[in-house]
């Protein structure tokens, strides 16, 4: 566990103990039976998460829909700062999606709320590019036994999105992109209330940083592993010095990350819009996935030996303790403590060993 | 009496670089004897984030005490004693500047004879590997070279021998480090801090 912060479980008293064991029975099946074409996935709650609710509480119309999602919700015992987390914005990059997964089943909360959505585009992830020899589902051992996981795509399903994708994408910013990339979660932010069901998951998520009042936001991303933009940390330009203590402080532990900040030109993506249309200070963490090389074919996206799953998802958590300890450091309005499984503990005992 | 000449200017690229070496190395820990004195500033070459991480680095982790301006111009140099200039060219950086490849060359050669005409001392640090390495940042990276009098690299970064070569050429010492963070010790010597 993070030497950052030190918990005994023992706070949680037998109320919240209960509340947890009725989440990890019922979460599952509410999930595969979903509310209405919703794709279910295998998440275990940990004896952290207190509330889960659906990504349709922050917008009604989203109800019903593939692009509703859970909304795990880790509660301290102490108040304090709110943390968001999502997975999964795009389908294909699993290791984003993992992390987000070990935090709902293993992180634990003591001061302040972190907010957890594995699958942000919950579309996206039922189904995959299967041209490519991508896989349908990756497979771990864990405690309670082998479980699967999706392995989705990059964006919306077609299905689901109502109409035909347009020649050009115009953000309603100004940008210009290829006409698929309306149904690009990252490319849409901040969403629109009326809009496509991509552009509706968007703001919902927009008005669940608003409600909650979210400090620190992060996205959790990969890239081709020759990418320039793999290993990197994305921050927008107002969190961009506390990003680069973090990423100092997370070399001294041997974890080299690149810092880059938001474009103004290029509109869309989270880390921008978030951090433009939200009091949050958003960032997003790119990690290298071989399955996303562009020469592709059947790629191992668990077992590659140059970067591993349990590798990239350890990068992850890192870097988003980094961070926050780099606010708990440099921002005195922020008063968040938690925790999690972090690199070293991934690398001594694989991904499966920190799910439930 | 050319070959006396040339002997002259050897011995003294030598011993500035040795002092240079020494100050590196541990020979100055005063501040007194530091080859960078303050006040000094942190610059960018190039607009990329690698400044922000020597800025935190030079600042927030060594209370170095120096101001941080990517943009600063030549007009506003005066006063310095030093200038860190981090060098790695970023198009989204320059973008959000407002400013093109040859705005930039043209800020920084501004600045760099700016800083030779007023004897400041010019750090340059290039912390950012192969990634700032290329097309848009090795012209920079030369004309920075050309007025440093100490240069602090990343390794990954001179994988090629490009800035080996760039301090053989202008007799000016290199410190390699492997990683950002490793700059810490050589910098807070430079500063005799």
């Amino acid at each position: 566990m993070s030497a950052m912060v030190h918990v005994s479980r023992k706070r949680w008293g037998a109320r919240t103990g209960a509340w947890v064991l009725l989440l990890a029975l019922v979460a599952p099946l509410a999930a595969a039976a979903g509310s209405g074409p919703y794709v279910g996935h295998d998440i275990r709650p940990g004896v952290g998460v207190t509330r889960m609710v659906w990504l349709s509480e922050y917008h009604p119309p989203l109800r019903g829909t593939p692009g509703d999602t859970p909304v795990y919700i880790l509660e301290g015992s102490q108040p304090g700062s709110t943390v968001f987390v999502a997975g999964g914005t795009h389908g294909n990059e699993i290791a984003g999606v993992m992390a987000a997964t070990v935090l709902v089943e293993k992180a634990v909360v003591t001061q302040g709320r972190l907010i957890v959505i594995p699958r942000a585009n919950n579309s996206a992830s039922t189904y995959a590019e299967v041209e490519y020899g991508d896989p349908e589902w990756i497979w771990l051992v864990t405690p309670s036994g082998p479980r699967a996981f999706r392995y989705g795509a990059r964006r919306t399903h077609p299905d689901h999105h109502g109409t035909p994708d347009p020649a050009v994408y115009v953000h309603p910013k100004g940008s210009t992109f290829e006409g698929y990339e309306i149904r690009n979660l990252d490319r849409v932010h901040p969403g629109r209330p009326d809009g496509t069901l991509t552009e509706q998951v968007s703001y919902a998520m927009v008005e669940l940083i608003r409600r909650e009042n979210v400090h620190v936001a992060f996205d959790l991303h990969e890239a081709g592993p020759t990418s320039r933009l793999a290993n990197m940390l994305i921050s927008h330009p107002k969190g961009l010095e506390i990003g680069a203590l973090a990423l100092l402080n997370l070399e001294l532990e041997g974890i080299s990350m690149k810092l880059e900040h938001s474009s103004e030109d290029f509109r869309g993506l989270s880390h921008r819009e978030w951090g433009d249309e939200t009091d949050a200070y958003a960032y997003l963490i790119e990690t290298p996935n071989p399955g996303q090389a562009p020469d592709r074919m059947n790629p191992d996206v668990v077992g590659d030996p140059e970067a591993p799953l349990w590798k990239r998802v350890g990068t992850q958590l890192a870097t988003i303790r980094s961070v926050l300890e780099a606010f708990t450091m440099a921002d005195p309005s922020f008063a968040f403590e938690y925790t999690a499984p972090d690199y070293a503990d991934l690398e001594a005992r694989g991904l499966g060993a920190h799910l439930n | 009496m050319q070959g006396s000449l040339r002997t002259r200017l050897w011995i003294t690229v030598v011993a500035t670089a040795t002092l240079c070496l020494a100050a590196l190395a541990g020979g100055g820990p005063s501040a007194a004897a530091a080859p960078a004195a303050k006040p000094g500033i942190i610059t960018s070459a190039g607009q990329s984030s690698d400044a922000v991480m020597v800025n935190v680095l030079a600042n927030t982790q060594l209370k170095l005490g120096l101001d941080f301006d990517p943009l600063v111009q030549a007009e506003s140099l005066a006063g310095y004693r030093t200038l860190v200039v981090v060098v790695g060219a970023s198009a989204k950086g320059l973008g959000a500047a407002g400013i093109n490849e040859e705005q930039e060359m043209a800020r920084v050669t501004a600045l760099l004879e700016q800083a030779k005409a007023q004897d400041a001392f010019v750090l340059l640090m290039h912390v950012g590997g192969t990634a700032r390495r290329g097309p848009s940042s090795n012209p920079l990276i030369e004309a920075v070279a050309a007025y440093a009098d100490a240069m602090i690299v990343v390794r990954s970064g001179n994988e090629d021998g490009f800035f080996t070569q760039l301090a053989q050429e202008y007799g000016i010492p290199l410190t390699e480090v492997e990683r950002i963070v490793d700059a810490r010790e050589p910098l807070s010597r430079l500063f005799g801090a």
